[in-house]
Formats: structure tokens, sequence, C-alpha cells
């Protein structure tokens, strides 16, 4: 137990530090790119016209509102990429602050969760916006987003901070996040949905737990139906289980990154 | 008999040696023959409000100690112990991000330090004009010079007032009147009883301003003792050294 203990005194000690952090991380940001935020919606929308010319267009498949299926599967995915790919950068790409001034490195992993966060919290204002324009109505379940996107962090977290702890270790790390993100695009109903995966791939298909959070987000905001929450409950359950074995792995190694980066 | 505000018993610090990170790193400490080790059995205290000079030639593990007493890195064997908050190294700018404004990393370099935020408030006039970088504060640190970028991290440092303060010989940083408005701060915070650790290889320097001296060489403790003690083995051994 006092492994979240120090993880909760972490974060309390540096709540200034993790919110200043955000602040100018996504500040930088918009700086240095004039289409830095706008990336990230543009992404998913370029990306869904793209898959909607190959499924629909060349291959004749997809079925009715494809657009929105695609949609609501692409922006959670951003999300959980852009959350992978940026932990794996989140304490090596720091090297130069922690070989001088000691900080707990689980501030740099909250303080990419909390900016990819925040990226995707505009980003679902702008899904909402097109389900919307798009006829879908705006029904109480839409209420239960933000519970799911936080359900969703909480299972992204522990992998988040065993994918900063092998980028340390591994350089080679950050090119195969490439391929990871590709793979995670093809193993989670993003370009179609649960119902047309064939009956004895479904069971496989659970193992990754963004098939129950995107089918959540579909259910939620296409279907007007329930979270899958049992499910939920149970990747609740083993991520803070995950959470305290990558806490313990954390805790124990913080302090050999400074020899070693 | 003033206290001891820093102790270090038997300390040995090592470095992993060799070439590639393996897999099996990721979930068990090495235990291998391949380590350097940067310091070893170092014995000493640190009395409270004292100013510790540190002397060594380069690569005789000063920085290794630095990083030790401001907490990045932990010994391999042996005890650190400090009574009160963690030293902090006057670092130049660690952290710095040149899009932001002065002000911005003032806050940014602070906050990395373990300073709160209400502290940054309350001393952020004084910051800016011991910096003296006037209105240059309001531009983003890539448009400043070295020389700004120093004074800015310097001032930051030294106005949040560590109760521990480490200094790696940075105080040849600036132009000359910098310079000596920076080594007067720091007398300033000596009288105040402040401890002070200063890392150098200048024994002038610690002639000047140290009360005790440690003296390291390739990770070994050579001597520690009063200034007037230590300086003169050093000396000695430098200049026979310099001979062969």
């Amino acid at each position: 137990m006092t492994v979240f203990a120090k993880f909760i005194r972490s974060i309390k000690e540096h709540k200034d530090l993790i919110r200043y952090l955000t602040f100018f991380d996504l500040k930088s940001n918009v700086a240095r790119t004039y289409m830095g935020f706008l990336w990230w919606i543009i992404d998913p929308i370029l990306y869904m016209m793209i898959y909607y010319l190959l499924v629909v267009v060349i291959l004749g498949r997809g079925g009715p509102h494809y657009l929105v299926i695609l949609f609501t599967g692409l922006i959670p995915l951003k999300f959980t990429t852009a959350c992978l790919v940026d932990s794996t950068s989140s304490i090596v790409g720091k090297a130069s602050i922690i070989k001088q001034i000691y900080v707990p490195k689980i501030v740099f992993i909250l303080v990419r969760l909390c900016v990819n966060s925040i990226k995707f919290l505009l980003s679902s204002i702008v899904l909402m916006l097109f389900l919307v324009v798009y006829g879908i109505d705006f029904e109480w379940t839409y209420l239960l987003y933000p519970l799911i996107a936080v359900i969703h962090a909480i299972i992204l977290l522990p992998l988040m901070i065993l994918f900063a702890h092998v980028g340390v270790y591994l350089r080679d790390i950050k090119n195969l996040m490439q391929y990871i993100a590709r793979v995670l695009l093809y193993v989670s109903p993003v370009l179609f949905t649960i119902s047309d995966v064939p009956k004895r791939l479904i069971a496989l298909f659970y193992l990754n737990p963004f098939t129950t959070v995107i089918e959540s987000y579909r259910n939620i905001l296409l279907h007007h139906s329930q979270p899958l929450w049992l499910l939920l409950g149970g990747l609740i359950v083993i991520s803070f289980i995950l959470l305290y074995f990558a806490l313990k792995i954390l805790f124990k190694y913080e302090n050999e990154y400074a020899k070693v980066i | 008999m003033s206290t001891s505000i820093i102790e270090l018993k038997n300390l040995w610090v090592s470095y992993p040696l060799g070439k590639k990170s393996r897999i099996s790193d990721l979930f068990k400490k090495r235990k291998e023959k391949k380590e350097f080790w940067a310091l070893k059995n170092l014995n000493f205290d640190v009395k409270k409000g004292e100013v510790l000079g540190v002397i060594g030639r380069n690569g005789s593990g000063k920085s290794t100690l630095l990083k030790i007493l401001s907490g990045l890195i932990l010994p391999d064997k042996g005890e650190y112990i400090v009574r009160g908050k963690r030293p902090v190294l006057l670092s130049l700018g660690a952290g710095f991000d040149g899009e932001l404004s002065g002000i911005e990393n003032i806050y940014l370099n602070s906050l990395l330090l373990g300073h709160k935020k209400e502290e940054v408030d309350a001393k952020l006039n004084d910051i800016i004009e011991f910096s003296e970088l006037g209105d240059f504060v309001y531009e983003p640190v890539r448009t400043y010079s070295s020389g700004m970028r120093s004074r800015l991290a310097f001032s930051i440092a030294i106005s949040l007032d560590p109760d521990i303060l480490l200094i790696d010989e940075v105080l040849g940083v600036g132009d000359q009147a910098f310079r000596e408005k920076s080594e007067k701060a720091i007398l300033e915070k000596i009288k105040q009883d402040k401890t002070v650790i200063i890392v150098t290889h200048s024994a002038s320097l610690v002639n000047k301003i140290c009360d005790r001296v440690v003296w390291i060489h390739l990770g070994e403790q050579k001597a520690v003792g009063l200034t007037a003690e230590v300086v003169p083995k050093y000396n000695a051994f430098m200049n026979g050294r310099a001979k062969k």
C-alpha cells in the first residue's frame, strides 16, 4: 500500500509543477506549429476519409453510417496511441533535467497523460459536434462520456509507466512504437465494430482493453445504450493491480536513470 | 559544536559500464563485474552553517558527489543522511524551455527545484531585479545570450533560499560586474548561516571562502579538515604531479 501512498504524495507535492509543465507543453505546442493542436483533429479526420475511401468506396463494405462508426473509434484511438507513444520518451526525453535536478519521474509521465487528456477533451467536443451535425441525437448517455474517458485514462496510466521505463533502457522502442500504433489500430474495433468480428475471434479481441473502451464509447454515442459495465469494471481492477507493479518498478529504478541516460 | 546537517558514511557509488542495454536490465539490476566506482568509501560530515569546499582534479568524482548530495542518484553502498530539505544544486537553467518567456521559465525552473508556486509569486520581483534582464524577461529565452541565461538561472537559484546550497564552479558566469554580485550574494547566504558546499578545482577560491575542505582524488577521500590544513597538501600533490 505504501506504493500508492508514495504515488499520491508525489502528485500532491508536485501538483503545481505538473500543472505548469502541462500548460507550458500545450503552449509550446501551439507556438511551434500553428497547426499543432489542430493536427489532433485533422489527423483523425484525414484517416476517416482515407478509410472511408478504402472500405466503402473501393471495397464496398462498411455498412450504414460508416463515417460515424469510424470517427467514434478514431478519436479514442488517437488518445491511446498518443499517450503510449509519448510515454516511451517521457523520461528519456528529459535527460538533461534528470541529470541536474531531482524530480520524481512519475511527474513526467503524468504530464504526458494530462497534455493528451486535454487534447482528447477538445477533440471529443469536435467529435460530438460532428455527430450532432450528422444527425445523431444528443441523449443522456452522452453524459457517461467523461466517466469512460476517466476509465480509459486509468487503463492507460500503468501502461504508460511501463513504456516510459522501457524507453530509458531500450532506445529501439521508439522505432517500435509506430508499428505498435499500427497494430493497435487493427486489433481494436476502429475500422469495424465488434459485431463484424467472427465469433471465434471475439474473445481474443476483448483481450485488448481498448476494444471494451471503444465499444463502450460507441454504445453511448451511437446506440444510446449502456457502456460495457462489467468488462470496464474488470479492466479497472486489472489496471489497479498493474499500476501497483508498474509503480513499484518505477520507484525502484528511478534513481538509476540518471546514471544510464 | 555545531550539528551535522549532512553525513556521508562509507559511501560508494558506481556507474554501470558496458555498451548496450539488455532486456534483462528492465527487470533486475545488473550484478556485474563491469562497473566503474566513481566514489569509494567517502566518510565525512557537513556542519550546519559552514562553507565546505570539495576539491580534486577533473574526473575525481566531484560531480558524482554533487549528484548524490542533491538526490539525483543513490549510493550503492553506505549512507547519505541529510537533516532537512534536500540540497539544491545551483544549475544553469536546467529545464529552461526556449519557447517560453523569462518569467515563465522562472516558474518552471523554480517548481522543478521543488519550490511552491506561492514562494515564486512572492520572490518574483526580486528574481527579476537581480537578473538585471529588464523587459527581456517577457521575451522567449531562446532570444537570450548565454550570459543572460546564466544570470537568470543564478537569480532563480539564489533568490529561492535553499538551506543547503550546492555550487559547482558556476561562479564564473556572466561579466565581471555580475560575477561580483553573485559572489556577494553567496557570501550573504553564508552569513545567514546557510550551509554552502562548493565544488571546484581552484585552491584560491577555497582559501578565500571555505571553512573546511574535502579533497577527493580518483573517487577516494584523500583528506578532510580545515582549509589551512588540507589545501597545502592538495597543492603539494598537484605540483608534484605536474613536475613528473
